[in-house]
């Protein structure tokens, strides 16, 4: 018995002291981590950076005046805060998930960058914190245009990506009634150049309120007797009257076919032939058609 | 010492030659690989960079001299001025909130902005910057835009250039590519001019364990005209004169052996005939100890003029200046004896007052009185010597002609060999060694000079001897006053 209770007690004096650590780390009152944002500066430039951060709990206002005095101490050396002294907090107003962030005069002292800055600092800070939508930061005199979220802010450029295209489309010389070649560069955030891009491109530049066409159009790849096909489905007025005008219709044409992999193009006209409206031969599969090129 | 056919590989000659082409060709290669393509890269940087900001630079100022900065102003001076077609273009305010996008569908406007270059822009500093990745050059330039000398926005240009990268991506491939043959081509020639070296430094080294055996007929024989096949033919002639000297040190002992053997032999002969006879006269046994005298004098001069071809082999001095005429007169005087004794006369011809040669004067003596000496011995009763002294520019020629015996014309090219005699019996007559001839051949090439023999058998021979001539500004001579002859 005295050699059981001579092994039981240190195991028992050891769950006591392991049990007495769990009870503190539980009755915490810190939440999960906050992103709260501060300036850097390196060779790339000055730009918005952050720190990980855990913030007391309690009611929002609580939070969002911890998160305002955080920003105002970075941890990191390489940080510089964007909340200067200069620039008290005036008040902190919550609308349900609306936060109005009130600021002294020092805010309207700061350059209208730098105040830009701590706008963007300020509620990409406050994103983490739960039931927050649009927060606005104002000064005395000076406010932010509008309300902000996270969304609002762009730090990053690498979705900024262009890709240019040099493409050859025939728009219609009213003059001769012919088409005539016109180098059309597009840009787009798109690698590949689609036939739909091309002719959004035409209906919104060089076309324009000159072509019949109103704008909307539907154009999708088919493949017919073993050909890279496409189907237009152009919408025209009704009451507009198309006989005669197949040049407009031959500019859509051959201007698709220059699209890399397109050889033929059948177009629908509100759903019909272009027959049904009075445009004689442009029924079926149009392949490129150099006798229409003036 | 032992001949390693192999030496360790690391230490062989052809693995150093190969581990450096290797380490040139990789160092060469690396250069190739790294500096074209940096370079390339940093040209299209440059490039684009003047390009980018002589666009957005007037861009900007558009900006600045219009009535407002907004989307419509911004895509009216974009399309007039004709650039961005390749960008993204952005213009956004003071505080970098996008006022202009270049993308219609662009979800931007409206939005803060805050890159490290709008910023700086807004901060009143023009800025470009370029990264690049294997895929792609990322082109940023940033602009103010000012007015009233206030930052009322910023144009911002931002370009994901692929074709600039594949091209450099392709140039790189390129050049890796030829390295890669290159490499493979300088790998094989190393490897083939490795072995190939391996076997004519084999065949060199064999060549020289040969030898070191003993074995002076062995030939390299390597048909090369490159550095190792000249060792190889220099060693193939050094070979050549080994085995001649070898047959010569030979031949040497032996004629030694023999000449040194004979007076000997006598000398014992003569003691043993005067221990031998029992009632032997006073008279008989001074004459027999008079023929022991001669032939140990004769044993003498054999051993005088060995150690005097000894003394020359070993480095004797050459130089200085001797008054030929001089020496002439005092050898002259030194076998007028003999002359008179062989009823020889003895003339002059031509003897200069003075006539300077470069030379050492006790060889030039011994030239000058083995010459006469010989005239002299080997000349008939009642003949002559005719020497004549030719003052050349540059030379002095001594002629000594005799009326003798002559030599047969198969026998000129041996008389300057050591112990070679023309007539053995007549040469013990006159107490000959058989190396006055060649001590003479010897001096001669010691001081810069050389001998010919004309001869007519049965009617006499003529030596010419051929002796530098002292240069005018040298005074300190020495003429020989030497007593007793030369070697015979």
């Amino acid at each position: 018995m005295k050699r059981a209770l001579t092994f039981l007690l240190p195991v028992l004096f050891g769950l006591l002291l392991v049990c007495t650590a769990c009870d503190q780390s539980g009755s915490g009152a810190e939440t999960p981590a906050h992103t709260v944002y501060y300036l850097t500066e390196s060779e790339v430039g000055r730009e918005l950076d952050y720190e990980i951060l855990s913030v007391p709990e309690g009611t929002v206002e609580q939070q969002i005046r911890a998160i305002l005095s955080a920003m105002r101490k970075p941890m990191n050396a390489n940080h510089r805060t964007l909340l200067p002294d200069s620039v008290e907090i005036n008040a902190v107003e919550v609308f349900g998930s609306t936060v109005v962030i009130r600021f002294s005069s020092g805010y309207d002292r700061l350059p209208e960058i730098e105040r830009s800055m701590l706008n963007s600092a300020v509620v990409l800070s406050m994103q983490a914190l739960e039931d927050i939508g649009f927060i606005r930061v104002t000064g005395e005199r000076t406010s932010m245009a509008g309300y902000m979220n996270a969304d609002s802010v762009v730090l990053e450029d690498s979705d900024l990506r262009l890709t240019s295209f040099e493409i050859e489309v025939y728009p219609v010389d009213r003059s001769t009634g012919k088409l005539v070649p016109y180098p059309l560069h597009i840009a787009s955030e798109q690698e590949v150049l689609t036939p739909r891009m091309v002719l959004e491109e035409m209906m919104g530049g060089i076309l324009g309120e000159a072509a019949p066409f109103d704008g909307r159009m539907d154009v999708r790849n088919v493949t017919s007797n073993g050909e890279n096909s496409l189907r237009a489905d152009l919408y025209v007025p009704v009451e507009l009257e198309l006989k005669g005008r197949e040049a407009d219709l031959w500019s859509v044409v051959n201007s698709l076919c220059s699209c890399r992999g397109v050889e033929t193009v059948t177009v629908v006209i509100n759903g019909s032939a272009p027959s049904e409206r009075g445009l004689e031969g442009c029924d079926g599969l149009l392949a490129y058609d150099a006798r229409w090129i003036g | 010492m032992e001949y390693r056919r192999s030496p360790a590989l690391v230490n062989s000659l052809r693995f150093k030659v190969l581990v450096s082409f290797m380490l040139l060709t990789v160092v060469l290669l690396t250069i190739l690989n790294t500096y074209p393509v940096g370079r390339m890269r940093n040209q299209l940087i440059l490039a684009r960079e003047v390009e980018m900001r002589s666009d957005f630079g007037a861009f900007s100022a558009a900006l600045e001299s219009a009535a407002a900065l907004d989307y419509e102003t911004a895509a009216t001076a974009l399309s007039i001025l004709d650039v961005g077609r390749d960008q993204r273009v952005l213009v956004t305010d003071a505080g970098g909130r996008v006022l202009y996008d270049n993308l219609k569908t662009s979800d931007l406007l409206g939005k803060t902005a805050l890159f490290s270059e709008v910023i700086e822009a807004l901060g009143g500093k023009d800025v470009f910057r370029c990264s690049y990745d294997i895929d792609a050059f990322n082109y940023r330039t940033a602009c103010a835009v000012m007015r009233d000398g206030a930052v009322i926005g910023a144009v911002y240009a931002y370009e994901y250039d692929e074709s600039s990268a594949d091209l450099l991506q392709e140039t790189r491939e390129e050049i890796l590519q030829i390295s890669v043959a290159v490499s493979a081509m300088t790998l094989l020639f190393i490897i083939t001019f490795s072995v190939s070296l391996r076997r004519r430094f084999d065949r060199v080294l064999e060549g020289v364990y040969q030898v070191r055996e003993g074995n002076y007929d062995y030939r390299i024989d390597l048909r090369s005209s490159d550095e190792l096949g000249i060792i190889a033919g220099e060693f193939d002639k050094m070979s050549d004169q080994l085995a001649k000297n070898e047959s010569i040190r030979r031949q040497f002992v032996s004629d030694a052996s023999h000449e040194l053997k004979t007076p000997l032999a006598s000398i014992k002969l003569l003691c043993d005939s005067i221990l031998q006879a029992r009632d032997i006269s006073v008279e008989d046994v001074r004459e027999f100890l008079g023929d022991i005298r001669e032939e140990i004098d004769r044993l003498t001069r054999i051993t005088e003029g060995l150690l005097y071809i000894s003394r020359m082999e070993n480095g004797a001095p050459m130089d200085g200046i001797c008054d030929l005429t001089h020496t002439l007169v005092r050898s002259t005087d030194m076998l007028r004896g003999n002359a008179a004794q062989m009823e020889v006369e003895i003339s002059y011809q031509d003897l200069p007052e003075m006539a300077y040669v470069s030379g050492n004067p006790d060889m030039i003596y011994q030239v000058v009185f083995n010459l006469m000496e010989n005239a002299v011995k080997y000349n008939r009763r009642g003949g002559h010597v005719r020497v004549a002294l030719e003052v050349r520019d540059d030379q002095t020629l001594l002629h000594v002609a005799d009326t003798g015996i002559g030599i047969q014309e198969e026998e000129l090219e041996r008389i300057f060999d050591r112990f070679y005699r023309v007539d053995k019996m007549r040469s013990r007559e006159t107490r000959g060694t058989g190396l006055g001839l060649s001590i003479v051949g010897q001096c001669m090439e010691a001081i810069g000079g050389h001998i010919e023999v004309t001869s007519t058998y049965g009617e006499g021979t003529c030596f010419t001897a051929y002796f530098n001539n002292a240069p005018e500004e040298e005074e300190d001579f020495e003429d020989y006053d030497g007593e007793g002859g030369g070697t015979q």
